[in-house]
């Protein structure tokens, strides 16, 4: 009750977060693992409605199930019970290609380490977003619209002179700067960030949440993962996970700009 | 398109599927040197036995041969499918040259039709083929047989030795038309030197030297005729070399006409045993006419008919004459390569055991791509979770592995096949480098690595104190060094004859991987089916994608949230 309590202070007055029309929500999620003959139970009965265009933090200590429930909203994972609807539609129902789709076209994912292919260059790793989205086929057809784009996403993200880089001669910054991109390429509806900034230093950090907040701005609808309160406070709405729960919500204070 | 972008990325920066590769390309380089050399081998046998034989045969079961065969003889000239028959018959005998006695199989041909038939000309050791018109004539001894020389080496201070017989061997000039020719094979009598790269050296030759030929006449019911006390004196014309060593090591050619009458089986009247007079002694009755015969007869089919199809017309024929003609022999229409079945079937028995054997060698390259593949999926782990997250499919993931392996397949066999090719067409002459310059090799290939792992050891001891790219430097002037060292090594020991225990070194160490006094044929055959070598690459690609496919379902079937957690 005193963790509610400490969080509920951090976040502000909880707000009803969703205010813009639904974009997705997690309605009554529970995720069991089966370890050992044991059942871990990693999310309890979580809700999480997430609008258009909205920013929405979800905070918790290690182990809480944060990348959990990002990975529910990704279609990386299924929950044991509960739904994941994405613009009114259960994720739970896709299968194969449709859940790839979703994957690819739906949600942009940005992962703690980077998780960029080594062997390619920061373009590559951004155009195989692209690849992925459109078959064998379809890309020849896309490839020059998808090459400027990525360009000057690379651009915008302040590595116009490294795009033949490989992942190896970049610094962390840089490689989660190529991350954003490659997770933006497709335009996805939202961003899923599982703690973009958790494994850069606090002036690193501090640019690649500034380009969060430019993204924001600009309608991106964003879930970001992470335990650093401050964080949270740049989203719309924050909620706080404590071993699978939601114990609190709120509202960012500093906006962007 | 993914997939095509990582497979080719994963190609050129992983060293494991260099590895990989290599295995295959090695597998594919093995089993098309080993089928290219044993399929080389049997050709060359089946080109041997084809021109020994001619296309089909029509062989009497016995030594006594069959009767009245010039009329099937001409029966057969007169079928659209043959082009040449010839009578030949074939015994044993025992040869006698400068008091050395031995056995010989002996063939009496008419040499004017045979030659037509089995290549003659291109088997004789001397002249160039224009003997068979000699044949009846013998050999004179006025000709110069050094300059029918021309596939064998003569010495310079060599002589014919026509003119230095032993006296009770000599040939009188006068001798020379009566005396019947003989050609034998040049393996038969050891006098010529059969030299390591498979050419001939003449010691001391038996042509036009007069030898001694007994064979055992057989009655027509295979029982002894008269015995000869006199065996009949023959001039060796020419020596001949089919390919075949146990051909070349026991076969006399003879005249037909002579062996026929030697051996009794020529026309003749025969009286009936107690056809004469007991008080005179004189023959009584009429004599009986006993029709000549011969062993088998040769037959050359007309060009453009297989030998399969010529046999199956002359079928027919012999069955028809031997009820017309009464032959009581059993006769047997055979192609050459029933002829020859036993050796070439023994071969090609070999060729596909070998064969079979090395495929399941190759089995290596599926478990290595495998192996490599599996390792590759433990290292890509977390890029496979990548990949799913952002959108790749199960299926896709295992399409990218499988792509893989068919990359890997592809380049690892064409590799194989290329290398394999280039060695087979010049193995020969790598023996020779190998027979003659091992020494020359050795010290060159020695004297490269130390210069090389010198400059590479001291640039990099430099660079390091200058604090510069010590690997790449290293490696540049490492090589250099060993290019100059390597001119200046191959221009000191090319010439091993200026150094003499160079030259004695590669004579002691020299290492010849065929040897032509051991084997059939002088050359290592040096041929590339084309479409053998095609069916493995094939085999090789398959290989691959089935080593890579156990892995690549392994991949398809990862969880994306297990595989971006993989440590």
């Amino acid at each position: 009750m005193s963790e509610v309590t400490v969080q509920s202070e951090i976040l502000g007055t909880p707000s009803a977060p969703g205010q813009s029309s639904g974009l997705m929500q997690a309605r009554g999620v529970e995720r069991v693992f089966e370890e050992g003959g044991r059942s871990l139970r990693v999310l309890q009965g979580v809700d999480l409605p997430v609008g258009e265009g909205q920013w929405v933090t979800i905070l918790g200590r290690s182990g809480s199930g944060k990348s959990t429930l990002l990975h529910l909203l990704g279609g990386l994972d299924k929950p044991t019970s509960g739904e994941v609807f994405f613009r009114e539609r259960s994720i739970a129902s896709l299968r194969g290609n449709a859940l790839n789709r979703y994957r690819a076209e739906s949600v942009g994912l940005v992962f703690q380490f980077y998780h960029l292919l080594p062997e390619l260059s920061a373009v590559e790793n951004v155009l195989i977003g692209g690849m992925l989205r459109h078959g064998v086929f379809q890309w020849p057809g896309q490839k020059k619209a998808y090459r400027q784009r990525t360009e000057a996403l690379l651009e915008r993200v302040g590595l116009k002179d490294r795009m033949r880089h490989r992942p190896s001669q970049l610094s962390g910054g840089e490689r989660q700067r190529v991350a954003i991109a490659r997770a933006l390429v497709n335009e996805p509806a939202v961003l899923l960030a599982d703690e973009p900034t958790g494994n850069l230093d606090v002036d690193t950090s501090g640019s690649i949440l500034e380009l969060f907040q430019q993204l924001h701005g600009e309608g991106q609808a964003i879930v970001m993962v992470t335990h650093d309160p401050a964080v949270a406070e740049l989203g719309d709405a924050a909620v706080t996970l404590v071993r699978g729960k939601i114990v609190a919500e709120g509202t960012g204070r500093k906006r962007p700009g | 398109m993914y997939k095509l972008l990582l497979i080719s990325k994963y190609l050129r920066r992983k060293l494991a599927p260099l590895f990989a590769a290599v295995a295959v390309a090695m597998c594919t380089f093995m089993v098309i040197v080993v089928i290219s050399v044993m399929g080389g081998f049997l050709d060359l046998l089946r080109d041997a036995a084809q021109k020994l034989t001619g296309d089909v045969t029509v062989l009497s079961q016995g030594l006594t041969g069959f009767e009245n065969y010039e009329g099937l003889l001409e029966e057969l000239r007169e079928l659209p499918e043959v082009a040449v028959a010839t009578p030949v018959i074939d015994t044993f005998g025992l040869l006698e040259v400068r008091g050395r006695t031995q056995p010989v199989r002996v063939q009496g041909v008419v040499m004017e039709e045979l030659a037509e038939i089995v290549e003659y000309r291109d088997t004789v050791m001397w002249g160039n083929g224009d003997l068979p018109e000699r044949w009846g004539e013998g050999l004179r001894p006025e000709l110069d047989l050094r300059e029918w020389a021309v596939k064998l080496e003569v010495p310079p201070n060599w002589t014919f030795p026509v003119s230095g017989l032993d006296e009770d061997e000599s040939v009188e000039e006068a001798d020379v038309a009566t005396i019947p020719a003989m050609v034998m094979g040049v393996e038969v009598l050891p006098y010529q030197r059969r030299l390591a790269d498979g050419s001939y050296r003449i010691e001391d030759s038996d042509v036009a030297r007069a030898v001694r030929l007994t064979v055992a006449p057989l009655g027509a019911e295979g029982q002894l005729g008269a015995y000869r006390p006199d065996a009949q004196r023959f001039l060796v014309i020419n020596e001949f070399k089919s390919g075949l060593y146990e051909v070349d090591k026991q076969t006399v050619y003879v005249p037909f006409d002579w062996l026929q009458e030697a051996l009794e089986m020529h026309t003749r009247d025969v009286w009936p045993a107690g056809s004469f007079d007991e008080e005179t002694g004189r023959r009584t009755g009429d004599p009986v006419r006993m029709p000549g015969r011969a062993g088998s007869i040769a037959i050359k089919a007309v060009p453009g008919v297989s030998a399969d199809a010529a046999a199956d017309a002359i079928q027919p024929v012999v069955d028809a004459y031997i009820v017309k003609a009464g032959v009581r022999a059993p006769l047997a229409v055979l192609t050459w390569e029933q002829v020859h079945g036993q050796l070439l079937g023994a071969v090609q028995n070999e060729k596909v055991l070998i064969t079979f054997l090395f495929c399941i060698i190759s089995l290596v390259a599926v478990v290595m791509v495998a192996t490599t593949f599996y390792m590759i999926v433990l290292e890509k782990t977390r890029d496979i979770g990548v990949l799913r997250a952002i959108g790749a499919g199960r299926g896709g993931v295992m399409g990218m592995f499988v792509g893989y392996g068919l990359a890997i397949g592809v380049v690892g066999s064409i590799t194989g096949a290329l290398g394999a090719w280039a060695l087979v067409t010049h193995l020969n002459e790598v023996q020779e480098v190998l027979a003659s310059k091992a020494g020359t090799l050795i010290f060159w290939v020695a004297v490269v690595v130390v210069v090389a792992v010198l400059a590479a050891v001291i640039t990099a001891m430099a660079a390091r104190k200058a604090q510069g790219d010590r690997l790449g430097l290293s490696l540049i002037a490492a090589f250099v060094a060993a290019v100059v060292a390597g001119l200046v090594a191959f221009g000191l020991f090319d010439q091993p004859s200026r150094i003499a225990w160079l030259a004695e070194f590669n004579q002691s160490y020299g290492f010849r991987m065929w040897n032509p006094q051991t084997y059939l044929f002088d050359r290592i055959p040096d041929r590339v089916d084309a479409v053998e070598a095609v069916a493995i690459v094939v085999g090789a690609i398959v290989s691959s994608v089935v080593g890579s496919l156990i892995p690549a379902f392994l991949a398809g079937r990862l969880d994306p949230v297990e595989a971006l957690r993989y440590e």
